[in-house]
């Protein structure tokens, strides 16, 4: 079932025109925040991001979400920035696929599991649709999804297309490469040279989040959003 | 399941032509990606071209948004497949399917077609106008009376511009094939039209080299030529790579202000106050490329390192009882009988010498010679000097209450311009320059790169590469053929045409009468492509009425500023007798036709050989389909499309260069012209041999043979030609890589001559004031059209996922955003009470009863100004209904395509003109920028 909190989350971060703050970007090199050692893993670069949603339209067209969700977005505000300028900031935002994933502990079901490259994903024949991985997950990556019998869903990180040695597509569409996808067990090119030269974010609601997305680039904050 | 097929292609999202792999299963689109052969797609860098086809699929380029929603817009359920007649009065949105041999004789020979509506008129058909004669006898400059088809494009690209060429000009011998330059940004263009004395209006900072860059009005995360995909995100790389600095200047903070190293926020219209402003600092700390300006030549300035130099030394007359007053000063107007070569102090000698002698000459020249072997002294006075009076008549101080800047701030950006000279430039775009007095505006901008010594340099200001091969001729002559037409007269668009010379200006001055102001502006000196006076032109049936006009995807209601003053005009069949329109679906434009052809999307047609916008970049891109017409087919069995039309109607009226024996080869042999293909396939044979490709290497010929449904047509070719064809259109096109563009870094290009003074500029005639113009540089005000009870500006601009009017298809997108808003500074929102999300009403002079919209509040823009973006706002493409007898497409209006506000429809008219579109009286620029509203809750 829906709770009034659960539609606030769907149409909130994934959906259409709610305020939402995830929290402080924080900085945590390499070392200080335990990442996972082996599998996928996305580094978003700020500094590249142009906001153009070219993604968000990739990710949509190919995983045809239900109507109004997403499982990427970017979320989009305006700080004061440098010598009082106003500017615009964008976030890229998907699941995170936690190492310590509250959706997982949530699940009454145990439908929430982790695959074998370590992406946290559902069970659809296990889940019942109720919800409170919707309501445990803290940036809003979940929704119950009307047209697979209201099953959880959200970024799997595009795993048919890792399958056949694809990266997602939001990183395969992204113009000015602001996605660099990779490895964390093999590291190549510049998803290495990201792990290993620059400094990395990661998004911290309730602490910080080890999970398999990080940020790069990321100048001037805290992301306290507004609509846009 | 069958197997997936690919097919490089070039995207037709918006205008940028990024290539595009579409991926195909059973027939229809399933995915498109990047095609990594294409440097559109890899950010300039682009996989070698010869690279194996099966190598190269393992690699994907990116796209954007608007590409990657290309499926809601193919298969959309509103596209119409079918030809449709008109079934009800002019715009009551009714319609009835027409068969096809009907369709082509009544629109080929006229006749009482909606008689049985009540219409007792005589239609003309194209037959009707077909005739040499003069349409007004009194007045045979005008041309002859097949002007009297006026054929107007809106998204055009190369390819299909030189088959409709070859019908309505060359053909049927009408000169009205008229563009939309105008309304696509030709404000910029008139800038760099006047710098190169018009001989390239595409010139923009090297995105991957510059190291400094002044944005003006060039929304580089959002839009431009070059698209998102490119040039933004080139930038936005390198900003994360280098740092690169870029200027954002611009009334609101585009999405590039989250990189950007300052966001200038310019008042709109005053671009060219800003640039004359950075000018005169430069001048008066003689921190300008005072090297670079001093190079009389091309051997000079390449000493530099740029491949292209500017007059600024060049000595013009400056005498007003002199014949050749405000002329480039010749050679034999010192020594008659002498050459006409420019002439230029050296300085080295303090000689008056030819331009091409020296290597270094003086830059700020005002002095006497004497001319005709002694005869007389003359003032004349160097290009620079010139300048340098008008850019002086203003202080900092002026210019920056002019454009609403601080001075410091044009100090500051001057100086960092100065600084990093010769990797600073200027890119500038549609807001620089689309309004009224936007042509000195453009010109004093594009010549900010003269002063940083950055002209056709690496890193610098640069033309695009242009095509690497021609479709024109060898092995098939796709230009002549036999009984090929001259088209002559005036454009009803009056560009490129002096009113000087027409039978109503000299009947005026032998009558005594004043011949100016004229009725409408003349535009001697533009780029041209003026679809908003050419629509202004029909309205006011100035300088004569037309009897037929077309419309080739185009939707001139919705795209124009004040468009939707031509509903009036497109309704009347009076002014408009026949109107028919090419389209994919029911705009607001064509909803007032009497006939509608389908079209086919870029998807399934749209063949074309496309060379880039891009600085620096060389290539032709080849569009052909990637899968079958969705269109229905003729009884012949060929897909309705823009090309089986024009086929279709030429055969019947018995055009020359269409049907049997149309297409010369190299021996004089004839070939048919009886489908689309016919004509593109020898244009790519064309390429292919020019290009030199040898024969497709035997993996790119099964590639295409598997995968292009184009294959189909092979046998229009001879088998080897086709081999090679298939070289290139496995890959998409031809490609060369950037690095080969320069010498050392001087970037190798035809326009290498560029105009701080330019004498064709200064010697034309306003065909309103009847004055010369200015041949350089000066500050013009735009209009101000704002008072008490309209106090705001308002601006529009476009999303990354959208492009103009055709766009609200993409249910993605609109999913995504389901309408535009009414962008407004926080601190005016404040003073009049509104709060974020408020529901407002606009309005204008124009639109007295408002458009509706939600406010943002917002403060990334400046304040008294609005932005609204395009793309929302329909009122058809099913936003309404329109019955067309035994299709139901239109039946049901889809409210969510309706959603927002079209700025257009807000924009303000001309009291001066009967109420038309504003235009610039030189380029006839329509006006983007000056429009007033007011805001208030609804």
């Amino acid at each position: 079932m829906v709770t009034r909190r659960t539609f606030l989350k769907i149409s909130g971060l994934l959906g259409v025109g709610i305020a939402f703050a995830p929290g402080d970007l924080m900085a945590n090199s390499a070392k200080s925040i335990p990442f996972p050692k082996k599998g996928p893993a996305m580094v978003i670069d700020l500094r590249r991001c142009m906001g153009c949603e070219a993604c968000v339209i990739a990710c949509k067209t190919l995983q045809e979400t239900p109507h109004g969700v997403f499982n990427t977005k970017i979320l989009e505000a305006e700080i004061l920035g440098k010598g009082g300028m106003e500017r615009c900031v964008f976030l890229p935002t998907l699941c995170h696929h936690c190492t310590d994933a509250p959706c997982m502990k949530a699940c009454p079901e145990n439908a929430i599991y982790r695959d074998g490259l370590g992406l946290v994903l559902t069970d659809w024949s296990k889940c019942s649709g109720e919800g409170s991985c919707v309501e445990a997950c803290p940036i809003g990556a979940r929704y119950l999804d009307p047209n697979h019998g209201m099953r959880s869903g959200k970024c799997n990180f595009c795993i048919e297309r890792l399958r056949v040695g694809e990266s997602p597509a939001c990183v395969e569409t992204c113009p000015s490469r602001a996605r660099i996808f990779g490895y964390l067990d093999r590291p190549q090119g510049e998803f290495r040279y990201y792990l290993e030269e620059r400094r990395l974010y990661t998004m911290s609601v309730n602490g910080p989040n080890r999970g398999r997305v990080f940020y790069a680039g990321y100048e001037q904050g805290p992301f306290s959003l507004s609509r846009l | 399941m069958q197997d997936m097929n690919k097919v490089h292609s070039v995207c037709l999202g918006c205008n940028a032509r990024c290539g595009i792999r579409f991926h195909i299963r059973n027939g229809r689109i399933e995915g498109v990606t990047g095609n990594p052969y294409h440097p559109y797609n890899m950010l300039g860098r682009q996989i070698p071209f010869e690279t194996p086809i099966k190598k190269g699929l393992k690699a994907t380029g990116s796209l954007c948004g608007k590409a990657r929603d290309v499926k809601s817009y193919v298969y959309n359920p509103r596209r119409i497949l079918t030809p449709l007649k008109r079934a009800g009065r002019r715009g009551e949105g009714k319609f009835e399917p027409i068969s096809w041999e009907t369709l082509i004789r009544e629109i080929a020979f006229g006749g009482r077609h909606f008689s049985h509506l009540g219409e007792g008129r005589h239609v003309p058909g194209l037959k009707d106008l077909l005739n040499d004669s003069p349409l007004d006898p009194k007045a045979p400059e005008l041309g002859p009376k097949a002007n009297g088809l006026c054929f107007m494009t809106g998204r055009l690209q190369p390819g299909r511009k030189e088959f409709i060429d070859r019908f309505v000009k060359y053909a049927f011998g009408s000169i009205n094939r008229i563009g939309h330059t105008d309304i696509c940004g030709i404000g910029f263009r008139m800038g760099n039209l006047a710098f190169t004395n018009g001989k390239e209006v595409e010139l923009k900072a090297d995105p991957w080299s510059a190291r400094y860059i002044i944005v003006f009005g060039a929304n580089v995360y959002e839009a431009l030529q070059p698209g998102v995909n490119t040039y933004g995100a080139t930038l936005a790389k390198r900003y994360s790579e280098d740092g690169v600095k870029f200027v954002i200047v611009d009334p609101r903070a585009q999405k590039a202000s989250v990189h950007a190293h300052r966001w200038i926020s310019i008042l709109p219209g005053q671009d060219g106050a800003f640039a004359m402003g950075i000018m005169r600092w430069l001048i008066e700390k003689g921190t300008f490329n005072k090297e670079f300006l001093k190079c009389p030549n091309l051997e000079a300035a390449k000493r530099l390192g740029n491949g292209g130099f500017v007059n600024a030394t060049h000595l013009v007359i400056w005498d007003e009882s002199h014949p050749r007053d405000r002329a480039l000063l010749r050679r034999n107007d010192l020594f008659p009988g002498k050459d006409d070569s420019f002439v230029v102090i050296s300085d080295q000698t303090g000689d008056a010498i030819q331009y091409n002698r020296a290597k270094s000459a003086i830059l700020d020249v005002d002095t006497t010679l004497s001319t005709q072997g002694g005869k007389r002294r003359v003032r004349v006075r160097s290009s620079f000097n010139i300048l340098k009076e008008e850019v002086m008549k203003y202080t900092l101080k002026d210019y920056g209450k002019l454009c609403g800047v601080e001075p410091d701030i044009i100090k500051e950006v001057a100086e960092e311009f100065s600084r990093y000279a010769p990797y600073s430039a200027v890119c500038q775009y549609h807001g620089a320059g689309n309004y009224v007095n936007g042509t000195y505006s453009a010109y004093a901008v594009a010549l900010l790169n003269a002063f940083s010594g950055s002209l056709q340099r690496q890193g610098g200001y640069c033309s695009s590469g242009g095509h690497l091969a021609s479709y024109k001729k060898d092995p098939y002559d796709l230009v002549s053929f036999p009984g090929k037409k001259r088209p002559r007269g005036v454009k009803i668009s009056r560009e490129k045409a002096h009113y000087e010379d027409t039978t109503e200006f000299r009947n005026m001055t032998r009558q005594g009468k004043s011949p100016y102001p004229s009725k409408r502006p003349w535009f001697p000196f533009t780029k041209g492509g003026l679809s908003v006076e050419a629509l202004s032109g029909i309205d006011q049936a100035y300088p004569y009425p037309i009897k037929a006009l077309f419309l080739y995807f185009y939707n001139p209601v919705y795209s124009t500023p004040g468009g939707k003053r031509f509903e009036e005009t497109l309704k009347d069949t009076e002014k408009v007798p026949l109107l028919v329109s090419i389209d994919i679906g029911i705009n607001e434009s064509n909803i007032y036709a009497d006939y509608i052809i389908p079209d086919v999307t870029y998807a399934e047609g749209h063949y074309g050989w496309l060379p880039p916008h891009a600085p620096c970049q060389r290539f032709t891109a080849i569009r052909t389909p990637a899968i079958e017409p969705l269109t229905h087919r003729t009884p012949d069995g060929r897909p309705i499309m823009l090309e089986t039309f024009l086929i279709d109607l030429a055969e019947t009226l018995d055009l020359p260069g269409f049907g049997k024996d149309a297409i010369p080869d190299a021996t004089g042999r004839l070939h048919p012209l009886k489908r689309a293909e016919d004509f593109y396939l020898r244009g790519f044979a064309n390429i292919a041999h020019n290009a030199d490709v040898t024969k497709g290497d035997k993996m790119a010929i099964e590639f295409v043979e598997k995968n292009y449904p184009v294959s189909r047509y092979k046998g229009i070719l001879k088998d080897e030609e086709w081999k090679k064809v298939c070289g290139v259109l496995a890959r998409g096109g031809l490609f060369s890589p950037y690095d080969k563009q320069f010498h050392g870094e001087i970037f190798m290009s035809s326009t290498t001559h560029f105009y701080m003074y330019n004498e064709r500029l200064s010697r034309t005639i306003s065909s309103t004031t009847g004055r010369r113009l200015f041949g350089s540089v000066t500050y013009t005000p735009p209009l101000d059209l704002t008072s008490h009870d309209y106090p705001l500006r308002l601006i529009s601009f476009k999303r990354a996922l959208h492009t103009q009017s055709r766009t609200i298809w993409h249910k993605t997108a609109l999913e995504l955003h389901p309408t535009n808003f009414v962008l407004m500074n926080k601190k005016d929102a404040e003073r009049l009470g509104l709060r974020d999300g408020d529901e407002v009403v606009v309005r204008s002079r124009t639109c007295n009863t408002g458009k509706r919209g939600r406010v943002k509040a917002t403060g990334l823009i400046r304040e008294g100004v609005v932005a609204i973006s395009i793309s929302y706002g329909h009122s058809q493409l099913g936003a309404s209904r329109v019955d067309i007898r035994g299709i139901n497409s239109y039946a049901i209006p889809d409210p969510r395509l309706g959603v927002g506000i079209n700025p257009n429809d807000l924009a303000l008219l001309d009291p001066k003109y009967g109420y038309t579109p504003y235009v610039d009286e030189i380029g006839g620029i329509p006006d983007f920028s000056s429009s007033a509203v007011r805001v208030e809750r609804a």
